[in-house]
């Protein structure tokens, strides 16, 4: 019989503190850059690295990652999937969430409740058309941009009315005794996202149907339903989000979260997710829009303008993919 | 005659013919002198910068790419004319410096993703940011002006009756025929349909790829010049939802996104089934913050329905899928 | 002086020996055929020559001076061309486009010349008896027409030396008899030819002489005068027939006469042929055939990867219209493209072993390190990427990953592609005892010694030969021969040419 043959004794286990500096080395490039960035912003605006300022910076970049949420989960979830739509979706619940709890703390169970309904809509249109009709996931949610924008305009009349409720106002820009509710907020974001990747089995099937989808069909795993769940989650997480941006903005304005969808995906790429799908963390892109949002303050902070700053993350994001993610060359 | 009419059949740009066509009928009821050459002139006035950065998409989807720097390119090129114009140049030079500002957007593309080997869509999602970026530094708020002489002219007609749009629309098309008529013109199909068996026959692809981004930049830039005498000013968010209605309008005109099939004259009749649809939700004077729900649906639907058609053509046809898989175990 | 010659060249992937030592000439105006099993190392060879692949040892010569090209285009230029049965046409192009791409005529140095191509491509096609093709997609073209035009593509290009890797097996009988006549041609002008080939009435009818090769070695070279039929099936099946002969162990397989699956009159659509199949508990089933007669059809097909199937297992009656509704019955499918429909490649060996058990099926959590253990999967610890396990290893996690859900059947189809002998010798063994513990196992295979030496050994199993999607022969007991799997694959001149 086989048992007997072959056992050979697997090698000895990599000790603890190896093991945690392994986990750790992706995270490292990321937590370089925040350390620099913070010191020349220091350098180049004195007060730059005070603790308000940092509070500002870690209650925007809290904004940012929750776009990541949905960026991550759809980049790992493999073939080609990226959503352009979020920055269009999470403007679209700032203004809703205006509109519908008319800035009132009492209606804003139901606000939520209406916008995780939306986001569902959203999400399922996306992953049926994507999933079931073979549009790319880059044109599906590029035409999705511009209804949930024309949706928004209709429903506000162009005119938001409400403005934010104080409890969303609280979380955006108050404290628990020192510590920014954003910030509570963010860490336990990172904490949820990376349970449920590690844990769930809809994170474990995830890593799997992006690792490689016809290995999953084969593993009899429900690659379609995995997919769907995925736009979907991604969408409420975009609805939501927008909620905490009027928190943090105040008040809501039209397209005001459009930037989250290019700034979203170089977060991701920055995190270390590979664009090929299966692999990748929700820790890597939070810190990787930590990194974005600093950048883009330290080039306010010495007075770019912003075409500048917009014309500089477009260079910064080509840059990382010359890094990052090369196709292999077409000679085998 | 027989073979015309099954050549036409046939055709892939055909259905959107048809759509066309379909639509126009239903114009012509709901829009006054919709036949006019008025109508048609002012028709073509607006939506002929739509029209031509279609063809630009086509040159990059048709080698199974995807351009979308495009809209990127139209904002930029219409602040550099305006502001050079501004600045006391000569509208020509003004122009010049503009169509080589796609260019070069352009050839960063091609050098990104034909030599860099960076995909497509991040790449040209970086360049956008790097476009509408210079745009927005050049010109922060919209304004500046371009001589009225070149207004009046864009929304005239040459020759006594042809709308002088149509010219732009003619100068875009003459490059596609260059193409057509160049081997790369075959190339770019190959590369389109299966890429590593095109370079396997020698095709010099990455060659390719680098062409159709050069020329879909310099396309949108003419693009931004027809945008720029209907708009008369400058605008440096102007270009941001042509991105989006040029992939729309060639999906609908049957480019394939998956690469090598399609031409030039589907992506026209997309732009132009885009701009009737648009045309319509004018004339039937939906409210005005219902305009963008409403076109954003038709773009949509437009996306959903060609590929349903696609979707359907593929499965009922009959493919050489019976050829037997002597060389392996495809499923 | 010899037009090309091959000196001792070796190839190996990982530890799979493709190609050994293999050594021969060729002259100007010869048309030799190769003949070979699967696997014996015949493709590889083609593509050695054409440019595709780099040996790991020995020299070409070409024309005498040393013959060493990177990439196909090379050997292009030097007029060394391959046409072969994995077709390089686009399909969205016409078929004068597609045989002018290598070498588009132009007019001045920038403009295709239109007059040029067409007339280069009528003449070719004139040749080859499909003058009505021209100006027609070759996605329109029915599949031997578009070996034809994938033929006549390799003839434009001039060539000097001429691979035809198993062009002529989709061909009709006319068409046989063209491609004969330009071979002839061909040779008439000094072409070289290499003739791969199963079908022995071409190789006799137009061929000098003939190179036998077997498990990548190259046997002999004969003048075609001095052999028969008889004589080169007999060298190609020379094997060791001990092989598996040797009952290792008495395995404690309890007789059962309960068919634990049944398919009726399954329809293989490329085909368009039905098969039925019974198969009882504790049978190892080897589906043997020529590379590409509906064996992986056949399995794919049973497995739902083609749509609807009904089938009846342990007694039930039941409707697969899903992979997943498979695995939930019971099933268990191993490919043989570990890369591509196997391996979650940046995933852990964990995750790999865990993908059916936990994501497919919900169930708890396998004991992973008996299961790796007993396998003998060599590695440091579960959490590393499985892509940096050798594939042999890689193959027995997927394995691993079935068999730790107590599968009813296994198809696995071509399982051991690519993975070392010993890892060969160990799949083999888990499979008969799966199949000692109440399952089927279904085993396709492209090596028929492999297959041999899987069934022999087992008292229950069998080997069912295919050839154009049917079930042509039943080997079981003493006939498990590889001389019957291969006498019963190959084509009767009666099929030729269908």
């Amino acid at each position: 019989m086989s048992m007997e043959m072959n056992i050979e004794k697997s090698a000895p286990k990599p000790s603890s503190t190896k093991m945690i500096r392994n986990k750790l080395k992706p995270y490292i490039p990321s937590l370089s850059i925040i350390v620099l960035l913070l010191i020349l912003g220091q350098i180049l605006s004195p007060g730059f690295a005070s603790l308000g300022n940092i509070g500002t910076i870690v209650s925007i970049s809290t904004v940012l990652a929750i776009a990541a949420i949905a960026q991550t989960l759809i980049i790992i979830s493999g073939n080609e999937g990226i959503d352009l739509s979020i920055g269009a979706v999470m403007s679209m619940g700032a203004l809703l969430g205006a509109v519908l709890s008319k800035g009132m703390n009492t209606e804003i169970w139901y606000t939520v409740l209406i916008l995780i309904g939306i986001g569902i809509i959203i999400g399922l249109i996306n992953g049926i058309a994507i999933q079931f009709i073979n549009i790319p996931p880059l044109v599906m949610t590029l035409g999705m941009t511009s209804v949930v924008n024309g949706f928004a305009l209709a429903y506000t009349k162009g005119l938001p009315s409400g403005g934010a409720p104080e409890i969303l106002v609280k979380l955006g820009i108050g404290h628990l005794g020192p510590i920014r509710w954003m910030l509570i907020l963010g860490i336990v974001l990172i904490i949820a996202l990376e349970l449920v990747l590690r844990k769930t089995r809809y994170g474990k099937t995830l890593y799997l149907v992006g690792s490689n989808r016809m290995a999953a069909i084969i593993s009899g795993i429900s690659v379609n339903k995995t997919v769907l769940l995925t736009y979907v989650i991604a969408s409420v997480a975009g609805t939501l989000g927008g909620l905490v941006l009027l928190g943090y903005v105040g008040s809501a304005q039209l397209e005001m979260g459009k930037d989250y969808a290019l700034l979203s995906i170089a977060a991701v790429v920055i995190g270390g997710t590979s664009l090929t799908g299966g692999q990748g963390t929700y820790l890597g892109s939070a810190l990787g829009s930590v990194v974005l949002v600093l950048l883009t303050s330290v080039l306010v902070a010495v007075g770019m303008p912003p075409g500048v700053r917009v014309l500089l993350q477009g260079l910064i994001l080509l840059l990382i993919l010359l890094i990052y993610s090369r196709e292999p060359k077409l000679r085998q | 005659m027989n073979t015309f009419k099954r050549k036409l059949l046939n055709w892939s740009s055909f259905p959107s013919l048809v759509l066309i066509i379909a639509l126009s009928v239903i114009n012509s009821f709901l829009i006054p002198h919709f036949f006019s050459m008025s109508y048609i002139s002012s028709f073509l006035t607006s939506y002929t910068p739509l029209i031509i950065v279609a063809m630009a998409q086509t040159f990059v989807l048709l080698g199974r790419g995807i351009d979308l720097s495009v809209g990127g390119i139209i904002s930029l090129v219409n602040v550099i004319v305006v502001t050079l114009f501004g600045q006391g140049w000569s509208f020509p030079s003004a122009i010049a410096v503009g169509i080589l500002a796609g260019i070069i957007i352009g050839v960063l593309n091609g050098i990104v993703i034909g030599f860099l080997r960076v995909t497509p869509l991040l790449a040209t999602l970086a360049t956008t940011s790097v476009a509408a970026g210079a745009a927005l530094w050049i010109m922060p708020f919209p304004g500046g002006s371009v001589p009225i002489e070149y207004v009046m002219w864009y929304q005239s007609n040459v020759i006594g009756f042809l709308p002088t749009p149509l010219l732009f629309i003619i100068i875009s098309i003459l490059i596609w025929f260059i193409w057509k008529a160049t081997p790369a013109g075959l190339q770019l199909y190959s590369m389109g349909r299966d890429i590593q068996k095109t370079y396997v026959s020698g095709v010099p692809v990455v060659w390719i790829q680098f062409y159709t981004y050069v020329s879909s930049g310099f396309i949108s830039a003419i693009a931004a010049i027809a945008l720029t005498g209907n708009t008369g000013a400058g605008d440096p968010l102007v270009g941001n939802t042509y991105t989006l209605f040029a992939v729309a309008a060639a999906v609908i005109g049957s480019v394939s996104l998956m690469g090598g099939s399609g031409d030039i004259f589907g992506a026209i009749f997309g732009a132009v089934f885009l701009g009737l649809a648009f045309s319509l939700i004018y004339a039937i004077q939906i409210p005005s913050t219902y305009q963008d729900l409403t076109s954003g649906v038709i773009v949509l639907l437009g996306i959903i329905g060609a590929s349903l058609m696609k979707k359907r053509k593929r499965t009922f046809s009959f493919k050489p899928s019976h050829i037997k898989p002597i060389g392996g175990n495809q499923p | 002086m010899p037009l090309f010659e091959c000196k001792h060249i070796s190839k190996t992937y990982g530890s799979v020996v493709a190609i050994q030592e293999a050594s021969f000439s060729l002259e100007k105006g010869e048309i030799r055929a190769v003949l070979g099993g699967n696997g014996s190392g015949k493709s590889t060879l083609a593509k050695i020559i054409g440019g595709a692949v780099k040996p790991d040892a020995g020299e070409l010569y070409f024309k005498g001076k040393p013959f060493e090209v990177n990439s196909p285009s090379q050997a292009k230029k030097l007029k060394v061309i391959i046409t072969s049965q994995e077709l390089s046409l686009l399909t969205n192009l016409t078929v004068e486009e597609n045989l002018v791409l290598p070498s588009i005529p132009r007019k001045g140095r920038l403009f295709i010349d239109k007059n040029a191509m067409k007339a280069k491509a009528s003449a070719i096609l004139e040749k080859i008896g499909l003058s009505s093709e021209l100006g027609v997609l070759v996605e329109d073209l029915p599949a031997n027409k578009q070996f034809m035009v994938e033929f006549a593509k390799s003839l434009l290009q001039e060539p000097e030396i001429l691979v035809i890797d198993e062009i002529t097996s989709a061909l009709f009988r006319q068409e046989v008899e063209i491609f004969k006549n330009i071979v002839r041609e061909l040779s008439a002008k000094g072409c070289g030819i290499l003739f791969i080939s199963h079908r022995m009435s071409e190789i006799f009818s137009i061929c000098d002489s003939v190179t036998v090769m077997r498990n990548g070695s190259v046997i002999d070279t004969f003048p075609i005068s001095e052999v028969n039929e008889d004589m080169l099936v007999g060298m190609l099946t020379a094997y060791k027939e001990n092989i598996g002969g040797q009952t290792k162990e008495n395995r404690a397989i309890e007789q059962s006469d309960r068919v634990l699956l049944s398919v009726k009159d399954m329809t293989l659509k490329r085909f368009g042929t039905r098969v039925s199949l019974d198969a009882k508990q504790g049978e190892v089933i080897g589906i043997a055939g020529l590379q590409g007669q509906g064996q992986s059809d056949f399995v794919r097909t049973l497995y739902g990867l083609n749509g609807h199937v009904h089938i009846r297992l342990d007694d039930k009656e039941l409707q697969i219209d899903s992979v997943h509704k498979s695995v939930q019955e019971g099933l268990a499918f191993l490919s043989g493209d570990r890369e591509r429909e196997g391996t979650f490649s940046v995933r852990s060996i964990a995750e790999n072993l865990e993908a059916v058990n936990s994501s497919a099926l919900s169930r708890k959590a396998l004991n992973q390190k008996r299961l790796l253990d007993s396998y003998g999967v060599k590695y440091d610890n579960a959490s590393q990427q499985i892509r940096n396990l050798s594939g042999g290893n890689q193959q027995k996690v997927v394995i691993a990953r079935w068999t730790g859900t107590n599968p009813k059947v296994l198809i696995a189809d071509d399982p051991t592609k690519g993975i070392d002998v010993q890892a060969r010798g160990d799949v083999h063994e888990i499979f008969g005892d799966l199949a000692a513990s109440g399952s089927v196992v279904i085993m396709v295979s492209s090596d028929d010694e492999e297959l041999v030496h899987l069934t022999k050994p087992l008292k229950n199993s069998r080997i069912m030969v295919m050839y154009d999607g049917k079930f042509v022969k039943t080997l079981m007991g003493e006939d498990i021969t590889v001389h019957n799997i291969i006498s019963a694959s190959l084509p009767r001149e009666g099929v030729v040419g269908k």
